[in-house]
């Protein structure tokens, strides 16, 4: 217990930590962003709200949903695209913020003082992750009020916003390991950057592409399995963890993740569980729901769990991330060039001195 | 602890030997150096000569390729965080954290440095009132003028109460009056018994304040030692300067002593003689006491300030790598 309370301690003390969070905090900027993020993230959920009710509105005039509850579908649909724009927001500011740490010191000359003290590289690393991370869980915990609403209209179990949050909050730290790792690779925080948003696309669209590919070469469809590519996808792990809804009957609201649910190992089971659930669902009571979908899908034995193992890939890329910016953080291990002496030792920009006269006729000596 | 036994013999920096190569070039060529506790050391060579990299490699932030280091008594190489408790490096440029004022700033690196609590507030506060920049403690670090950046930069050096100062440079960029509080505030430090090792270019302001130098060139070190034992060694000049009372027959007798006493280059210099003698400090003594036992009335005697800046040429040959 002592070593976790020594390990707490010194997280709680690391004094790059502590800088980092006083640089980016006292300022204004931080004020700002985040009251443009809650306004943008606002003004989405209210126009989600809007389409979503003109839509239920408009089936409800034709005699659709019959027999259906509709405030927990739409808090479902709310729920789902919220937590994927709240992990899309992750995928772009997270990089921008985590490629700049190590660069960024090194640009401004501060990287070798820090080297020169007592602080290890493995804690400066952690005190750049920690403040990383730190900026992006303060943008999800300033999204939860609004995942109350769903809450209120039902349609969703604490389970789900639980394994939601989870995959979210794992590929975020994940995601700004891998940028600090990047970061501590690469000479300017501009090409860390450019390298690190790179690194997110191809996880976001480069996994969706080689899936396709994967698919094609190895006929996935014929044995019902579904490429190893996919897995990397944030959006296809959040899919999983929230149990996003599946139906394109035309009859529901998918959301931004009833694509990548739809193409989950297990997606017709879980649709026939949904479908039971949201019929015996009623009105705005979350408890049933809560009861008989969170409770009975995370005790399902045989469902594959995706989001597992999407965590598992986003883990493994953070710890990458991690080992390669502690090595590189260490004196002479930064990025290489062609001439790694300082600037003043690689020109000599004055003409040497005219020899002197020879006055004694003597050569220099040496350590006297 | 680990010190190699052979190059640890009580002096703040042993180096035998030392070799950093970049390719091809040599950086460092077989550099030998040694810094004794206490006192000043210069390190004096022009651009390229390997005075950053032989610094860098004392406070551990290069690997060299060979030699033997000893940093007082530890190999930064294998005692390296030993090495850091006990070394403050002050390197030619100043790493700016925006957003931070004087007082956390120096905050920072004494937290980096596991001066905590009680002891670290009193330290800020002690460091920022002897580099005198105590009234701007809630001063944003980059609103700060150069001079005082480098102040800033020399208490950061200090947070942790080093025994061994190596500064880069640390008058490089810095307005004359600038140049004279840095020089002071190193004279003090020296004085509370700290052992400093600055390198620079600007060699009358390193006569002024060290008590020995290191003449360095294309990666070795040509000359240590004071700057009277270099030149006697090397058998090279000092230029001095007398004005005396007593007019012309005074001025004649100076002129006469000096000859009498191998001086050579005699020439008038306005109500003075200068003149140039073999034999340093020694020599240059010994004809102010015939001056005095010969009744001359002296009211200046001194040494050419480029006395060091000669004895650089002297010793240098303006390699080119």
């Amino acid at each position: 217990m002592s070593a976790v309370t020594a390990r707490l301690r010194a997280w709680a003390t690391n004094p790059v930590l502590r800088r980092e969070l006083l640089e980016r905090w006292r300022g204004r900027r931080a004020f700002v962003v985040l009251t443009v993020y809650t306004v943008l993230l606002t003004g989405i959920y209210l126009l989600l709200y809007w389409l979503a009710r003109e839509f239920v509105e408009d089936r409800l005039r034709f005699g659709g949903f019959a027999g259906f509850s509709v405030g927990p579908m739409i808090g479902r649909f709310l729920f789902e695209n919220l937590l994927a724009f709240v992990l899309l927001l992750v995928l772009f500011i997270g990089p921008g913020y985590a490629a700049a740490q190590i660069s960024g010191e090194r640009e401004r000359k501060t990287l070798s003082l820090l080297q020169i003290t007592l602080v290890r590289p493995s804690a400066i690393v952690a005190g750049k992750l920690g403040a990383s991370v730190a900026w992006m869980v303060l943008l999800v915990v300033a999204a939860l009020p609004l995942g109350a609403v769903a809450f209120f209209l039902g349609g969703v179990s604490l389970a789900d916003l639980a394994r939601g949050l989870v995959m979210i909050l794992v590929v975020a730290v994940s995601v700004a390991a891998l940028g600090i790792g990047i970061s501590s690779a690469t000479r300017r925080t501009t090409a860390s950057v450019i390298i690190t948003y790179a690194a997110v696309l191809a996880l976001v669209l480069g996994s969706l592409f080689a899936a396709v590919v994967e698919s094609v070469a190895v006929r996935s469809w014929q044995n019902d399995t579904r490429p190893v590519s996919l897995y990397a996808n944030p959006f296809y792990g959040l899919a999983d963890a929230v149990r996003a809804n599946t139906i394109f009957s035309g009859d529901e609201l998918p959301s931004v993740l009833s694509p990548f649910a739809a193409a989950l190992p297990d997606s017709f089971r879980a649709q026939v569980a949904f479908e039971e659930e949201v019929v015996v669902g009623d009105g705005p009571g979350i408890q049933p729901m809560e009861r008989e979908i969170g409770a009975q899908d995370l005790a399902q034995p045989t469902r594959e769990p995706v989001w597992l193992k999407s965590m598992a890939i986003y883990a493994a890329l953070g710890l990458l991330g991690w080992v390669m910016a502690a090595h590189r953080v260490k004196p002479g291990q930064g990025p290489k060039r062609k001439d790694r002496r300082r600037d003043d030792e690689r020109e000599q920009t004055s003409p040497p001195p005219p020899p002197p006269p020879p006055s004694a006729g003597e050569p220099p000596f040496v350590n006297p | 602890m680990n010190a190699p036994a052979e190059v640890h013999n009580g002096q703040a920096v042993k180096i035998r030997g030392l070799v950093k190569r970049y390719g091809q070039l040599r950086a460092v060529d077989e550099l030998d150096l040694d810094v004794p506790r206490g006192g000043i050391f210069g390190l004096i060579g022009p651009n390229g000569a390997g005075k950053t990299t032989t610094m860098l490699a004392i406070v551990t932030l290069l690997d060299p390729d060979a030699g033997a280091i000893s940093v007082l008594g530890h190999d930064p190489r294998t005692d390296i965080w030993e090495v850091r408790r006990r070394v403050g490096y002050m390197p030619d440029f100043f790493g700016v954290y925006d957003g931070l004022t004087c007082a956390e700033y120096l905050e920072f690196f004494a937290g980096a440095y596991q001066v905590t609590g009680a002891e670290r507030r009193a330290q800020v506060d002690a460091l920022l009132e002897l580099v005198e920049l105590d009234h701007k403690r809630d001063t944003d670090v980059s609103g700060l003028s150069r001079g005082m950046q480098q102040r800033l930069s020399l208490a950061r050096s200090l947070v942790h109460d080093p025994e061994l100062l190596v500064l880069d440079e640390p008058a490089s960029g810095l307005d004359p009056r600038a140049r004279v509080e840095l020089r002071e505030i190193m004279l003090e430090l020296s004085r509370q018994g700290h052992t400093i090792l600055v390198s620079s270019h600007i060699l009358a302001e390193l006569e002024e304040m060290c008590d020995r130098v290191g003449i360095i060139e294309a990666g070795s070190v040509l000359a240590q030692g004071t700057p009277d034992e270099i030149r006697v060694a090397l058998r090279t000049t000092l230029t001095c300067t007398v004005r005396a009372l007593g007019g012309e027959p005074a001025l004649e007798q100076i002129e006469q002593i000096a000859i009498d006493h191998g001086a050579t280059s005699i020439e008038r210099v306005g109500t003075g003689v200068r003149f140039e003698v073999v034999g340093g400090e020694e020599a240059a003594a010994t004809i102010l006491a015939a001056l005095v036992g010969a009744g001359v009335r002296v009211v200046d005697f001194r040494e050419d300030r480029g006395g060091l800046e000669r004895l650089f040429l002297s010793v240098t040959k303006g390699i080119v790598r």
